[in-house]
């Protein structure tokens, strides 16, 4: 996985804790790389799981959550980290959501040809956005997470509402998004 | 639990260890990135190379082909031109660069307008993305030399937008042009040659057809001209006719037998040149008829079987029996080829065989199935030369013509003219009739002229009538009859003329109604065959004069036969009102003829007793009869003549028994008796023939007598006797009617 989900992870934890905390919970994680990550690098995803785990143990905080509260946080930061990704003329939260599989992870793939990005899909129907999300890695929290903090982007009060009750193992999900509540 | 201090040291740590690894990785990317960047140094030389040659081939392409591009960015206005451009404008790209003004001024001043507007109005007028424009114009180089240019331009732009590039090309298409206008005045050329050749043509035309003109000019003049000598040639005839009939002496009956004999020639001539001429021009119409093409060859062969034999020759006819006896066709025109046919076998073969065969064309079953029919006369002459052969049936050659002129002075018929027609006639003639004419021959091994025609057998076989004996025919005064034929279609003339001089007469020709008129007035005729439809003056107006005229004339006006191809009803009667006294159609069947000359002969009679007066030159003076039984009863007088007709017949018997006895006293003394009855009777001429004989018996030059009584004694008696035996039945018909 890429590295820069790995240094925000880090930055996350950073971000939330104080340094003998952050320190006490990547060294909790017993991590290969002893947590010393860099955005251009690439690592297992178990790494994240790891420090996830790690971080829900000594937080006594589930991992879903943190999971959740990490995508909402990561999607400002990799808009400001990375505009280059970003089509231009969105200015819409669905707007973007339907263009994530066929605009950003194109582009991702373009750039990293060994990378493996999941796989999002659209569809509208009955006055809602149905959001599938399929990967080999059990991020469907982060996903949800992303989602959310991509109606706060766009400043939308929108709904994000999952199908299923999700957990920190869930690797593919159905997010139904309303604009005016379910 | 870790102290601030030990977290923050192992903080640094990771976050040292983070960038040594993010320096290691960053020293990778570069290596790779330099590796790349070699890579894709070379990659660019390779595919500049490769940019390099295909543009320098597009280039050379260019030059070759005499091709430019450019693209005219308009908005920018700005144009971007190759190589080629500068080339074919003959400008150095070194030394200047070419604009859109620059490019208009290079232009032929003359196009340079026309061009301008052309793709300003085109851009002015919104031209939409994909459109074309093509134009051709000249430029002008700057060494003045005068090219021309084709172009092609595409403008591109957005599909709502304003177009904004025009992507061109330009060539020099002077080479190609050149060509072409050559072609074109090439083509020019030949269209003014072609034009030219028309012209030829057309003046040729005319003047042969202004030359086809003159020679119909020409023939109908031949044709007028010679019917014009024909007249009075065929007075001249007549003429020397009416002389053979007096005394004359036998040297002096030489000389007019040379003279007639001449004049024949002729005539004949005049036919064949009249009928040629008239053949060339169309004028000779057919007729169609049924007729009985047997009796037609019998009655040529009959006439030239005396001729054939003086020259030692056998003539036969040969009768295919598959041949019907009455075909459909023009009787006079196939008479006529037949007989030019005859009379040059006869010509040219002596102590020889003629024959004339009539049969179907090839194997078929009857004339009637193939509707041909062959004609073939065949002699055994002294034939024709191969080279000879084809100049045979040209007009006015003669092949053999080294024959004796005697030949010719035989030759009476009108078939063997001496000009060189004859078989120039046969064969228009038989063209004309959709047949063909051919010959084979070799010189001393005889000819065989053979003609096919499409004849039809006739659509009804008509039975022919009961043989009548056709005895020559005499008058009332036991005369050769003497006729006259009015026809103007020498065929139709000379076919009249077998007929009639087959019967006994003596015949006489005219070519139409005034000569017959006229011809009426200089000479007695006993009758005449009018045909009706004929030029300056047909039959039934001359019928008519010659009746008018004949009431202040000497001469007794002589019965007409009228003579008709299409013998209507109501055109009969209009024939007996003008004066005819019957109207035969065309063809003329031998048999009828002979029986209508019969009875007009007989008629005349008739017409005798009525206008006796007039008549000092028949057998009987019925006027002096007349008056000589006036006073009578009506049986007194048919017992009166009754008896002179018994009393002149047994003394006329008498008479010529004597002069066969060689009893000359006896003779007078019958001949005396005769002389006082007849004379006492109105027999003028009995009367004075029985006074000759009696008075050279009496002088006793008894030999005369005699000959004059067996040549003239039965002729002359009978036709008086032949005058009583009508004027009694005349008589006693009256007597009837009373």
């Amino acid at each position: 996985m890429k590295g820069i989900i790995f240094t925000e992870l880090v930055n996350f934890v950073e971000r939330h804790t104080s340094t003998v905390v952050s320190e006490q919970i990547i060294s909790q994680a017993d991590l290969n790389t002893k947590g010393a990550f860099t955005a251009v690098g690439n690592y297992p995803h178990d790494e994240a799981l790891r420090l996830v785990s790690s971080a829900a143990s000594i937080l006594k905080t589930p991992p879903e959550d943190l999971m959740r509260q990490f995508g909402r946080e990561l999607f400002e930061h990799l808009v400001t980290g990375h505009p280059d990704f970003f089509p231009e003329h969105i200015d819409d939260a669905l707007s973007f959501l339907s263009v994530v599989q066929s605009h950003i992870h194109t582009e991702v793939k373009k750039l990293y040809p060994d990378s493996s990005p999941p796989n999002v899909s659209t569809v509208v129907e009955n006055g809602k956005m149905v959001v599938t999300y399929e990967s080999h890695r059990p991020f469907a929290m982060i996903a949800m997470g992303l989602i959310e903090g991509c109606c706060a982007y766009f400043d939308e009060s929108l709904t994000v509402v999952s199908e299923s009750n999700l957990g920190a193992t869930d690797n593919s999900a159905t997010f139904m998004i309303y604009a005016n509540g379910p | 639990m870790l102290d601030e201090l030990e977290a923050m040291q192992r903080r640094v740590e990771r976050e040292r260890a983070a960038r040594i690894e993010a320096e290691t990785l960053l020293e990778k990317k570069s290596r790779d990135l330099y590796a790349a960047m070699q890579e894709g140094e070379k990659l660019t030389a390779q595919l500049q190379q490769a940019v390099g040659f295909q543009t320098r081939k597009l280039l050379n392409a260019q030059r070759v082909a005499k091709f430019g591009t450019f693209v005219w960015d308009i908005a920018e206005e700005l144009v971007t031109w190759s190589e080629g451009v500068y080339s074919i404008l003959a400008i150095d790209p070194a030394a200047e660069q070419l604009s859109v003004e620059r490019y208009y001024e290079s232009v032929h001043p003359d196009d340079r307008d026309a061009l301008q507007k052309l793709i300003e109005n085109g851009i002015k007028d919104g031209l939409a993305h994909g459109d074309e424009f093509q134009t051709t114009h000249r430029i002008l180089r700057p060494d003045g030399e005068v090219r021309w240019i084709k172009g092609l331009g595409e403008f591109t732009g957005s599909d709502t937008g304003p177009v904004d590039f025009m992507f061109g090309a330009i060539q020099d298409v002077t080479a190609l042009k050149r060509a072409d206008d050559e072609v074109h005045q090439v083509r020019k050329n030949l269209e003014e040659r072609l034009s030219d050749l028309e012209q030829t043509r057309e003046s040729l035309e005319t003047a042969r057809d202004e030359a086809n003109a003159a020679n119909m000019t020409k023939s109908r003049f031949i044709a007028m001209i010679s019917h014009e000598i024909r007249t009075p040639t065929n007075g001249l005839l007549g003429t020397l006719g009416l002389l053979g009939e007096s005394n004359l002496e036998p040297s002096q009956k030489d000389l007019l037998r040379v003279a007639a004999s001449s004049a024949e020639m002729l005539r004949v001539l005049l036919n064949d040149i009249i009928d040629f001429a008239r053949l060339e021009t169309g004028q000779i119409q057919l007729e169609r008829a049924d007729f009985s093409i047997h009796d037609l060859a019998d009655q040529l062969v009959e006439f030239w079987r005396p001729l054939a034999e003086v020259s030692g020759n056998e003539l036969n006819t040969v009768f295919d029996k598959r041949v019907p006896d009455f075909v459909h066709g023009d009787p006079a025109r196939i008479g006529q080829i037949i007989n030019n046919l005859l009379s040059n076998a006869i010509k040219f073969t002596k102590d020889g065989s003629i024959t004339l065969r009539i049969g179907p064309v090839g194997t078929e079953q009857s004339v009637l199935s193939s509707g041909h029919l062959k004609i073939e006369i065949i002699d055994s002459g002294k034939g024709i030369a191969k080279e000879e052969q084809s100049k045979l049936f040209k007009e006015f050659s003669q092949v053999g013509s080294d024959e004796s002129a005697s030949n010719r002075f035989y030759d009476s018929s009108g078939s063997n003219s001496g000009a060189g027609l004859g078989l120039a006639i046969c064969k228009a003639l038989v063209e004309q009739m959709d047949g063909t004419i051919s010959v084979i021959s070799a010189l001393g091994a005889g000819s065989r002229f053979c003609v096919k025609l499409p004849l039809g057998a006739a659509a009804h076989q008509m039975a022919h009538s009961e043989t009548v004996a056709m005895n020559p025919l005499i008058t009332a005064d036991g005369r050769k009859p003497v006729a006259l034929i009015a026809e103007d279609v020498p065929a139709n003339q000379m076919v009249a003329r077998l007929l009639l001089e087959s019967f006994g007469c003596i015949v006489d020709i005219v070519d139409d109604g005034v000569e017959a008129v006229a011809a009426c007035k200089r000479r007695k005729f006993d009758f005449v065959l009018m045909d009706i439809s004929m030029p300056r003056m047909d039959g039934v107006n001359a019928t008519k004069m010659i009746h008018t005229v004949s009431d202040d004339d000497a001469l007794e006006p002589p019965p007409v036969i009228g003579l008709t191809a299409f013998a209507f009803t109501a055109d009969i009667d209009r024939f007996h009102d003008a004066g005819m006294c019957d109207v035969i159609s065309k063809p003329i069947h031998k048999e009828t003829l002979y029986k209508a000359i019969q009875a007009v002969l007989q008629n005349k009679e008739l017409k005798i007793t009525e206008t006796a007066a007039s008549s000092g030159d028949t057998a009987v003076d019925i006027k002096a009869l007349k008056s000589l039984t006036g006073g009578l009863s009506t049986q007194q007088v048919l017992d009166i003549v009754t008896q002179v007709s018994v009393d002149l017949d047994k003394l006329r018997r008498d008479a010529v028994m004597f002069a066969s006895n060689g009893d000359s006293s006896e003779l007078g003394r019958s001949c005396h008796a005769v002389k006082g009855l007849a004379s006492s009777f109105g027999a003028q001429a009995l009367a004075e023939l029985a006074q000759t004989i009696e008075a050279s018996a009496r002088s006793g030059d008894a030999e005369a007598a005699f000959a004059t009584t067996l040549k003239s004694f039965d002729p002359t008696t009978d036709a008086a006797l032949a005058v009583y035996k009508n004027y009694l039945a005349n008589y006693s018909s009256t007597l009837n009617d009373n």
